[in-house]
């Protein structure tokens, strides 16, 4: 399986070199704009990379999505399927090497976008006053008397759950194209492409309506993070679950009802 | 051993392979014949996992096929499998990567012996320099069972001379061979079983001096997929 992520990477590398590339010429700009004392230089640099926190995690899901569906299709997939690796060891190494470098690239781009707004905040002098000001706002609207660090872990804790409720959606759509390639590979196109995309809204939507259903009722909106911390951590429990059996449902597909 | 039990394979509107059942026993070299679209490419892409038959089994020494007989199993497609951004040399590697039964000096041997360069990208090959890298990769392979769909397909005379010595070659004890061709000619020396296939159905398969019987495989295969004229070839005589 690590062999074939290291074959993932070889095949994208190109696009992470890309990217790479895109955040040493915002960050040239960035210091340009630092030693220049422009601060709409900076200010548009710091944005583009923001937005490029985003854009990169998203991009990258994309194209490991549409690089599974062209091998289930194409005769490169002779190439991975000849090989002595499971069906599930094909798919994780695909899901695991899209999810690691994804969050790689998002915390690449956030991390230079945290260094460069660190550096803008101290550059404007913000005093100790306006700090605490600012502390004082974030314990409000998280309705807590927890200190900075308690507020990290808590920011940290809900990130987690929305990036395993990403991990669903991810693993639908991976279950939603083996099952195009496989079962409904004697289709025809539209019909094919049509249940694939409905399995994949009603495992995604399915999914989500349960975790409410099961965790989140009853849960008032105004609840704080030491209230929410149990629901949040069995419903994403929950979620990690349906994602093993997603990815299981499409190994089985694989072994089962392969036809490259 | 090679077996093939009750094996179909059903697409949307047609039947590849139809209640195929057969052994081929561990050592021989075996032709697979039929005209296009008799169901040899699809037997084989089976047996090398790449689909599945709609029903039957198939099993390679006992174990059905997954991924513990891919690991014993060398398949050499008629189609390019490779991706484009890969050198030679890359494909070589990915192969010692995943085989444990790939020999990467006998692949640098093959690949002189075919006049290729480990440097060239994949998207430079011409079609014929790909069907050599096809089989210098699967020739590379110490593997139980070699299979080769249509290997001198699309290739020219001096290279399909090249091939059939490479193959004869490859040849060693406790090695299956299957080849499927349309060639019977060139391979008709060299073979111990042949498997008759028409339009997905078995027709015949077993011992080839046998199933000969003192025709040429030639004439057989014309016997079974057309039709040997029995007339006389009238003389003809050259005025002086």
């Amino acid at each position: 399986m690590l062999k074939l992520m290291k074959y993932e990477f070889r095949k994208m590398r190109t696009t992470l070199l890309a990217m790479l590339g895109a955040l040493v010429a915002l960050e040239i700009g960035f210091i340009t704009g630092v030693h220049l004392e422009k601060n709409n230089v900076m200010a548009i640099c710091l944005t583009l990379i923001s937005i490029l926190v985003f854009v990169v995690y998203g991009y990258i899901m994309l194209a490991g999505m549409a690089s599974y569906s062209r091998e289930l299709k194409e005769k490169s997939g002779y190439l991975i399927f000849m090989t002595p690796v499971s069906p599930l060891g094909i798919v994780l190494s695909k899901l695991l090497f899209t999810t690691l470098a994804s969050l790689v690239a998002t915390a690449t781009f956030g991390l230079a976008a945290y260094l460069d707004l660190r550096y803008l905040i101290e550059r404007a002098h913000l005093d100790a006053n306006t700090l605490k000001q600012l502390n004082t706002m974030l314990r409000f609207g998280l309705n807590s008397n927890a200190d900075l660090f308690q507020i990290m872990r808590t920011v940290l804790f809900y990130v987690l759950t929305v990036l395993i409720e990403i991990m669903v959606t991810m693993c639908s759509a991976y279950l939603a194209i083996t099952l195009s390639a496989t079962l409904l590979q004697n289709k025809k196109g539209f019909i094919r492409g049509f249940v694939s995309l409905l399995l994949f809204v009603l495992l995604t939507w399915g999914g989500s309506w349960a975790s409410q259903k099961l965790f989140y009722e009853g849960v008032a909106m105004s609840a704080t993070f030491e209230q929410m911390k149990g629901v949040l951590a069995w419903s994403a429990l929950f979620n990690a679950g349906l994602c093993a059996i997603f990815i299981a449902a499409s190994a089985w597909l694989l072994d089962k009802k392969v036809n490259l | 051993m090679l077996e093939l039990r009750n094996v179909t394979k059903k697409y949307l509107r047609r039947t590849a392979l139809d209640d195929v059942s057969l052994a081929i026993e561990s050592g021989k070299t075996c032709l697979l014949l039929g005209p296009n679209g008799s169901g040899k490419t699809t037997m084989m892409k089976m047996i090398a996992g790449l689909c599945r038959p709609t029903s039957g089994e198939i099993t390679f020494d006992g174990m059905p096929i997954g991924a513990a007989t891919k690991a014993h199993i060398a398949y050499m497609p008629t189609e390019n499998y490779f991706y484009n951004y890969m050198t030679i040399k890359d494909i070589g590697r990915y192969y010692a990567d995943f085989f444990k039964d790939f020999d990467p000096r006998e692949f640098e041997r093959q690949l002189v012996a075919m006049e290729l360069d480990s440097a060239d990208r994949i998207r430079q090959l011409s079609s014929g320099m790909a069907a050599k890298l096809r089989l210098a990769l699967t020739l590379s392979r110490d593997a139980g069972l070699m299979m080769f769909d249509e290997p001198l397909n699309g290739v020219d005379i001096l290279t399909r001379t090249q091939t059939i010595e490479a193959i004869l070659n490859g040849r060693k004890d406790g090695r299956t061979m299957l080849i499927s061709t349309h060639l019977v000619d060139e391979l008709e020396d060299v073979v111990d079983t042949t498997v008759f296939l028409k339009k997905g159905k078995l027709i015949m398969a077993g011992d080839k001096k046998e199933i000969c019987a003192g025709r040429t495989l030639k004439d057989l295969y014309l016997e079974v997929y057309g039709h040997i004229s029995q007339e006389p070839v009238e003389e003809v005589r050259e005025d002086a």
